[in-house]
C-alpha cells in the first residue's frame, strides 16, 4: 500500500507536472461573415485570474493562426482582437485544439483621444503664467524664467520649444518684432521687466489661413510690467597693438505702442561688419534678374586684393561703426509698418605693391607701383515693410531708400611718378518692392512690381596724368577732372505661376521692364599754368531699353531622373541718343537664353549630370559712351561702335561615384565656356601701364575648358579622411593691343591632397597641401609662369566649456615664403552664459602676403600689407 | 539665391541627421506612390538623451505613427509638417519665400528616418539619408521576440501590461494595452496584442510616450517617396552612418561649408554619441 501510494504520488506529481507545463497548441482559422479568411487578426490568451496577456499571435494570408502554450490553468480565455472587427472571447479547457472565429465587422470606430490629461486648465487657447511666481534668485533673463514654464525648452541657439514643438511666434505685447530672429529679446530682456508670459496653443500667425489650416504649434507673448522696457546685452573685446577694440552692444525698448531694437557695433579689428547688410538685401536678384546693378560705379575703383585668396581679417585696416535700428509700429489692427534702418561709417588704410606684368607679343612691360589708399564711406540705408495680414488678403510693400557716400584717395607711387588720384562716388537710391498674391480660379497667380530711381554726381580727379597728354598735345604736368552724373528709373512688373501635374512642373513668368537713363560726363584737363579747365570730351546720353519678357519652364522628375528645360526669351528694344553730338543708335532684338540640365542616378552610388546654357543679351547701358571717359588713372575708354552683342554657351558634365557604405567619394567634371562678342576692345598701352580703350567691330571668341576631379575616402582604422583634388584650366582668346591682334593662352593645374584625422571625439586635426602652376602663353609662346605652394595645417580641440583653435599655413610663392599661425581660445561659463575669448593673429607678425591674378595677357601680383601680431581679449554679457 | 546659399541650403539637407536644420524644395517636388490611407494616427512624444556625457540634456520631439489598412508609417511630426507646407508653398508658387523666409525654422527634426511596417508584406522597411544617400533596409518582423510579464499599470485611461524584448543593442519595456486592437508602436516596434503606448530602454535613454489617438474621417494617404533609394543591410546601414559622424568636416567642406561651419558640424557630430539602436 504504502509502495503504491507512494506509486500513485509519483504518478499524480507526474501527472501534475505535465499539465502544469505541458505545451498545447490552440490553432484556428478566422473568417469574417462571408467566410472569407482574414489576416493580421490577434488572438490573445488569457487565464481566469490575470488579465494579462499570458500568450498571443497573429493570423496569416490564409487567416490561419497557430499559438504554443504553457500554462498552468484548467481553462483558458482565447480572444480576437482587431481595428474593425467586433471581439471575440471564449472560455476553453487547457488543451491542445482548434479554435475558429468568426468576426463581424465593427461599425464603430476609435474616436480622437488624449491619453495625458493637461495639468493646468486651459482657458480658450491660451495658458498665462505670472513671471514672478516661477521667477528665482539666480534668473536673470526672461529665457531663464521660461525654462522653468512647464512645457518650455529652450536649446543651446535659444529656439523655444513648447511640448517640444518650436513656437512659430514670439510677440512682446501681441507684436512681433523680429520675425522669427526672437533670441536677441528673449536672451537679453531681464526678467523683472515682463509680468505675465502668455502661450497661444494652436497659434495661426497668417490670418488669411486661420482656420484653414491647423497649427500644431504655439506662439509666446509676453507681456510687460510697465508701459515700457528699456534694456540690452553685448560684446566688448580689445587688445594691442595698436589699442584695438570690437564692440557690439544691443539696447531694445519694447512698449504697446512701438518697440525698437538697435545694435551698435564698432571695430577696428579687420571685421566688416557691414557684410550683414548685404546679407539681408541681396536677394532682390533672384526675383527681377533684368534689374540694374544695385550700386552705381561709374568709375573703375579697382580692389587691389582677389577676394578669398586671404581672409579679409588679416589684412583690412579699418575703423568702423554700424548701427541698425529694427523697429515696429502697428497702423490699424491689420495693418502693420516694420522698419529697418542701418547706419555704417568706415575708414580704412590700405597699403600694396602692385607689380604687373603685360605680355605683348614682341615685347613685355612691367610697371611695379606702391599703392596707398584711404577709403571713407558712410552709408544710409532704410527699409520700410508694410505687411496687411487679414483674413482676406496677404499683402507685402518694402520700400527702400539707400544714400552711399564713397570717398577713395590714392597716392600711387612708380619709378617716374608719384600720382595722386581721388574719387568720389555718392548715390542715391529710392525703390519700391510690392508683394501680393491672388486666387483666380483655382491657380494662385503672384504679382510682384519694382520701381526704382537711381542717382549719382560722381568725380574722378587724378593729378598728374600723362594718358590725356599725348591724345590732346599737352605738356607738362596736367590735372584731369572727369565728372560723370547718372539718373536712371527702372520699372519691372510680372505675373508669375505655376501647374503641377503629376511628375510634370510647368511655371510661366510674364513681365515688362523698362530703363530710362541719362549719363552726363566731362572730362576737363586743368593745367598749372592755366586758369581755366579745357573741357576735352563730353558724353550727354540717353539710353531707353524696352523689354518683354517670357520664361517658361519644365521640369521632370521621376526617382532617377531630373530634367529642367527653361526658354526664357525678351524681346529688347535698346536706343542710345547723344544730342549734344547728334548721334544716336538702337537695336531691336529677341533675345533667347535657353537652359537644360539633367541628372540621372544609377547603380545605387552613380550619378551622372549634364547641363547647357546659352545666354544672349546686349550690353549695359553703363558701359557705352560715345565719347571718352576716364575710368581711373590708368583707363580712357570709348565704346561707341556698335551695340554689344554678347553670346555665352556654358556647358557642363560631371559624373560622381559617392558609395556612403564604404565612404568612397569620387566626382570628375568637365566646363566649358564660349564667349562670343561683336565688338572686340582695342587697348593702346601706354609706357607707364595705361590704357586708352576703344571697341572695334570685330567678330571674336575666347573659349576655356576646365577639368576638375575630387576624390575622398575615410578610413576607419585611421579614424582619417584622405581627399584628392586636381583642377586644369585652359583658356584661349584674343587681344588686341596696339594695333596687334593676338593669340593668349593661359593654363593653370593644381593639385590638393589632404588629409583629416578625428583623433578623439573633440579633437581633430587636418593638413592640406596645395600646388598651383600657371603658364601664360602669347602666340603660342610660353612667357610666364607663376608657381605657388601652400600648406595648411588646422588643429581643434573642444570640450564642454573650452574651445581651442590653432591654424597655422605655409605660403611658397616663386620661391618666396610666408608663414601664418592663428591661435584662438575660447571659455564658457555655462551657468553665466558669459563667454571668454582669446584671439592671436598673426602669432609670427608676418609683414606682407603675395598673391597673383592673370588675365589674358596681364600677371599682375598684389603684394599686400598685412596687419601686424594682434592679440584680443574679449568677453560677451547682458545687461 | 546665391550659388553659396543654395548649397549651404543643401548642406543644411544633408546633415539633417547632425543637427537641426530646414528642409529644402527637392522634399516637396518629389512624385510619391501612395501605399494606403491611414484613418488613424498616433502620436508620441519620444524624450531622449543625445549626449552619454551630458545626459542630463534630454531632448524631445513629436513623432507620428499613421495607421492604414495594411500598413503603417512612423515618422516625425515636424518632417510631416515641413512636407505640407512645402507642397502647398510650392503649388502656391511661393517656395522661394518659404525657403527664404523663417517659416520653416520652426519645424526642426532630428529625426529624418521613415518606417513602413509590413511593407513589404511582414517586413519592417527603415528609410533614411545618409550623406549624400537614400538608404532602405528591411528586417522581418520576427526581429522582435517578445517576452510577455504580469506587470500591470494604468496610463491615461488604458490599463496597460508590460512586455520585453531586446534589440538592437538594447533591451526594451514595452507597454501596451489590449484595449486598442493595434498591433503596433513607435519606431519599429511592433507585433503585441495591443498598442504600445510606453517604450524605453532600460536605460531609459529613449522613452516614446503616446500622446493622443486621432481619427481622420477622410483618411491620410501613406506615401512612399519616389527616390532612388539605396538598398542595403541594417548593419551596412549603422557602418554608413557611424562613418559619416567621423568624415564630416571632409563632407562639409565638399558641400562648400566654411571652415567654422564645418567645426560647428564635428562639435554637433560629437555630442550625437547615443544612437537608438547600435
Amino acid at each position: 500500500m504504502k509502495c503504491y501510494s507512494g506509486l500513485l504520488i509519483i504518478i499524480l506529481s507526474c501527472f501534475y507536472a505535465a499539465s502544469a507545463f505541458s505545451q498545447i497548441e490552440l490553432s484556428g482559422k478566422v473568417t469574417d461573415t462571408l467566410g472569407k479568411p482574414i489576416e493580421f487578426i490577434n488572438i490573445t490568451v488569457f487565464t481566469r485570474e490575470s488579465t494579462s496577456p499570458k500568450a498571443f499571435g497573429f493570423t496569416d494570408g490564409e487567416g490561419k493562426y497557430k499559438i504554443l502554450v504553457t500554462l498552468d490553468a484548467d481553462s483558458l480565455d482565447i480572444q480576437s482582437s482587431a481595428l474593425n472587427f467586433e471581439t471575440e472571447k471564449y472560455t476553453i479547457p487547457n488543451k491542445t485544439q482548434q479554435v475558429d472565429f468568426v468576426l463581424r465587422q465593427d461599425v464603430k470606430l476609435l474616436e480622437t483621444f488624449t491619453v495625458k490629461a493637461k495639468p493646468i486648465e486651459l482657458h480658450g487657447d491660451t495658458l498665462s503664467y505670472l513671471v514672478d511666481i516661477f521667477k528665482g534668485k539666480e534668473d536673470k533673463t526672461i529665457a531663464d524664467v521660461l525654462r522653468k514654464l512647464p512645457g518650455i525648452e529652450i536649446e543651446d541657439n535659444g529656439k523655444i520649444l513648447y511640448q517640444g514643438l518650436p513656437i512659430n511666434t514670439f510677440y512682446v505685447e501681441g507684436l512681433d518684432l523680429t520675425d522669427g530672429r526672437y533670441s536677441k529679446i528673449s536672451e537679453n530682456l531681464p526678467d523683472e521687466a515682463v509680468s505675465v508670459v502668455e502661450i497661444f496653443e494652436n497659434h495661426q500667425p497668417i490670418r488669411i489661413l486661420e482656420d484653414r489650416v491647423y497649427s500644431p504649434q504655439a506662439a509666446i507673448n509676453l507681456k510687460l510690467k510697465k508701459k515700457a522696457a528699456a534694456t540690452g546685452s553685448g560684446k566688448v573685446a580689445t587688445g594691442f597693438s595698436p589699442w584695438l577694440w570690437d564692440v557690439n552692444l544691443t539696447p531694445m525698448l519694447l512698449s504697446t505702442r512701438f518697440q525698437l531694437l538697435a545694435s551698435y557695433q564698432t571695430n577696428n579689428t579687420g571685421n566688416d561688419v557691414s557684410q550683414q547688410i548685404d546679407q539681408l538685401t541681396s536677394n532682390g536678384q533672384m526675383q527681377f534678374p533684368y534689374a540694374p546693378d544695385e550700386k552705381i560705379q561709374l568709375f573703375d575703383v579697382g580692389s587691389y586684393t582677389q577676394y578669398g585668396a586671404i581672409d579679409q581679417k588679416r589684412y583690412l585696416d579699418n575703423q568702423i561703426h554700424l548701427a541698425n535700428f529694427n523697429m515696429l509700429v502697428p497702423l490699424k489692427k491689420d495693418l502693420q509698418l516694420r522698419a529697418d534702418i542701418f547706419f555704417v561709417d568706415d575708414l580704412r588704410n590700405n597699403e600694396s605693391e602692385i607689380n604687373s606684368l603685360y605680355l605683348l607679343p614682341d615685347d613685355s612691360l612691367r610697371i611695379i607701383e606702391n599703392y596707398y589708399r584711404k577709403h571713407s564711406r558712410r552709408y544710409w540705408q532704410g527699409t520700410f515693410h508694410l505687411k496687411r495680414n487679414t483674413k482676406r488678403n496677404f499683402l507685402n510693400n518694402q520700400t527702400e531708400f539707400r544714400f552711399n557716400e564713397a570717398d577713395y584717395q590714392d597716392l600711387i607711387i612708380n619709378a617716374n611718378d608719384s600720382i595722386l588720384q581721388h574719387f568720389n562716388t555718392p548715390y542715391k537710391e529710392l525703390s519700391n518692392r510690392l508683394n501680393t498674391i491672388l486666387r483666380i480660379g483655382t491657380s494662385l497667380i503672384e504679382f510682384q512690381s519694382l520701381i526704382k530711381y537711381q542717382d549719382g554726381v560722381q568725380k574722378l580727379s587724378v593729378f598728374p596724368n600723362q594718358l590725356l597728354n599725348q591724345q590732346y598735345s599737352i605738356t607738362g604736368q596736367a590735372e584731369n577732372l572727369q565728372d560723370a552724373t547718372i539718373e536712371r528709373t527702372y520699372l519691372d512688373h510680372y505675373a508669375g505661376t505655376n501647374f503641377k501635374l503629376k511628375r510634370w512642373v510647368l511655371s510661366l513668368r510674364l513681365g515688362f521692364a523698362y530703363r530710362v537713363q541719362n549719363l552726363n560726363t566731362k572730362l576737363f584737363i586743368e593745367q598749372p599754368d592755366s586758369l581755366s579747365d579745357t573741357l576735352i570730351s563730353e558724353n550727354k546720353l540717353k539710353a531707353s531699353q524696352y523689354q518683354i519678357y517670357l520664361n517658361p519652364s519644365v521640369q521632370y522628375q521621376n526617382k532617377n531622373l531630373r530634367i529642367l528645360l527653361s526658354w526664357p526669351v525678351n524681346q529688347q528694344q535698346l536706343s542710345y541718343q547723344d544730342n549734344e553730338l547728334a548721334l544716336s543708335n538702337s537695336k531691336i532684338k529677341l533675345l533667347h537664353s535657353p537652359v537644360y540640365s539633367m541628372n540621372y542616378s544609377f547603380s545605387s552610388w552613380w550619378e551622372f549630370h549634364a547641363s547647357w546654357r546659352f545666354y544672349q543679351r546686349m550690353n549695359d547701358p553703363d558701359d557705352f559712351y560715345y565719347n571718352y571717359m576716364l575710368k581711373n588713372y590708368r583707363k580712357l575708354i570709348k565704346t561707341d561702335a556698335l551695340i554689344q552683342e554678347l553670346n555665352r554657351h556654358l556647358g557642363k558634365i560631371s559624373i560622381s561615384y559617392r558609395n556612403t557604405i564604404t565612404t568612397f567619394f569620387n566626382k570628375l567634371s568637365y566646363l566649358y565656356m564660349i564667349r562670343e562678342s561683336n565688338l572686340l576692345y582695342s587697348n593702346q598701352l601706354q609706357d607707364d601701364g595705361s590704357f586708352i580703350v576703344t571697341a572695334v567691330e570685330f567678330p571674336n571668341s575666347t573659349l576655356s575648358h576646365s577639368i576638375e576631379f575630387r576624390s575622398s575616402k575615410y578610413i576607419s582604422a585611421l579614424k582619417s579622411s584622405l581627399s584628392f583634388n586636381a583642377f586644369f584650366l585652359n583658356s584661349i582668346g584674343q587681344t588686341f593691343v596696339n594695333d596687334d591682334l593676338f593669340d593668349t593662352r593661359t593654363m593653370s593645374y593644381s593639385l590638393g591632397p589632404e588629409i583629416y584625422l578625428n583623433a578623439a571625439s573633440w579633437v581633430n586635426l587636418s593638413y592640406k597641401f596645395y600646388t598651383n602652376v600657371v603658364n601664360s602663353k602669347i602666340n603660342n609662346e610660353l612667357r610666364n609662369t607663376v608657381n605657388i605652394n601652400k600648406h595648411y595645417f588646422n588643429f581643434n580641440a573642444f570640450a564642454a566649456t573650452h574651445l581651442v583653435n590653432l591654424n597655422f599655413e605655409y605660403y611658397a610663392y616663386n620661391g618666396t615664403r610666408y608663414n601664418f599661425v592663428d591661435l584662438l581660445y575660447r571659455y564658457s561659463f555655462s551657468e553665466s552664459k558669459i563667454d571668454l575669448e582669446v584671439r592671436w593673429n598673426n602669432v609670427l607678425n608676418s609683414k606682407t602676403f603675395i598673391d597673383q591674378q592673370y588675365s589674358q595677357f596681364i600677371v599682375t601680383e598684389y603684394v599686400q600689407v598685412l596687419r601686424p601680431s594682434q592679440i584680443l581679449l574679449g568677453v560677451r554679457f547682458s545687461f | 539665391m546665391s550659388k553659396q546659399k543654395s548649397i549651404a541650403i543643401l548642406f543644411t539637407i544633408f546633415v539633417f541627421q547632425l543637427f537641426p536644420v530646414k528642409i529644402s524644395a527637392q522634399f516637396f517636388a518629389l512624385p510619391s506612390e501612395i501605399l494606403d490611407t491611414a484613418n488613424i494616427s498616433v502620436s508620441y512624444t519620444i524624450t531622449w538623451k543625445q549626449d552619454t556625457n551630458h545626459l542630463d540634456k534630454v531632448r524631445n520631439e513629436e513623432m507620428l505613427l499613421f495607421v492604414g489598412k495594411s500598413l503603417s508609417l512612423f515618422m516625425s511630426e515636424n518632417m510631416y509638417k515641413v512636407l505640407l507646407i512645402g507642397r502647398k508653398a510650392e503649388s502656391e508658387g511661393r517656395l522661394t519665400d518659404l525657403l527664404k523666409g523663417e517659416e520653416l525654422n520652426n519645424y526642426v527634426s532630428r529625426f529624418s528616418y521613415r518606417i513602413y511596417k509590413n511593407y513589404p508584406k511582414e517586413q519592417i522597411t527603415y528609410m533614411e539619408k545618409v550623406i549624400p544617400t537614400y538608404f532602405q533596409y528591411s528586417e522581418p518582423f520576427g526581429v522582435f521576440e517578445w517576452q510577455l510579464t504580469d506587470s500591470t499599470t494604468t496610463i491615461g485611461d488604458f490599463k496597460a501590461n508590460c512586455a520585453f524584448t531586446d534589440y538592437g543593442g538594447r533591451r526594451w519595456v514595452a507597454w501596451y494595452t489590449t484595449e486598442i486592437p493595434i498591433s503596433d508602436g513607435p519606431y519599429k516596434f511592433r507585433g503585441l496584442p495591443g498598442l504600445i503606448i510606453r517604450l524605453y530602454d532600460d536605460k531609459k535613454h529613449y522613452v516614446f510616450d503616446m500622446e493622443k489617438l486621432e481619427r481622420y474621417d477622410e483618411g491620410v494617404p501613406i506615401e512612399l517617396i519616389d527616390r532612388d533609394w539605396v538598398e542595403t543591410s541594417r548593419t551596412d546601414f549603422l557602418k554608413a552612418r557611424e562613418n559619416l559622424k567621423h568624415d564630416i568636416v571632409n563632407r562639409a567642406q565638399e558641400a562648400g561649408v566654411g571652415v567654422e561651419g564645418q567645426q560647428r558640424a564635428a562639435r554637433n557630430a560629437s555630442k550625437k554619441n547615443n544612437p537608438i539602436e547600435f
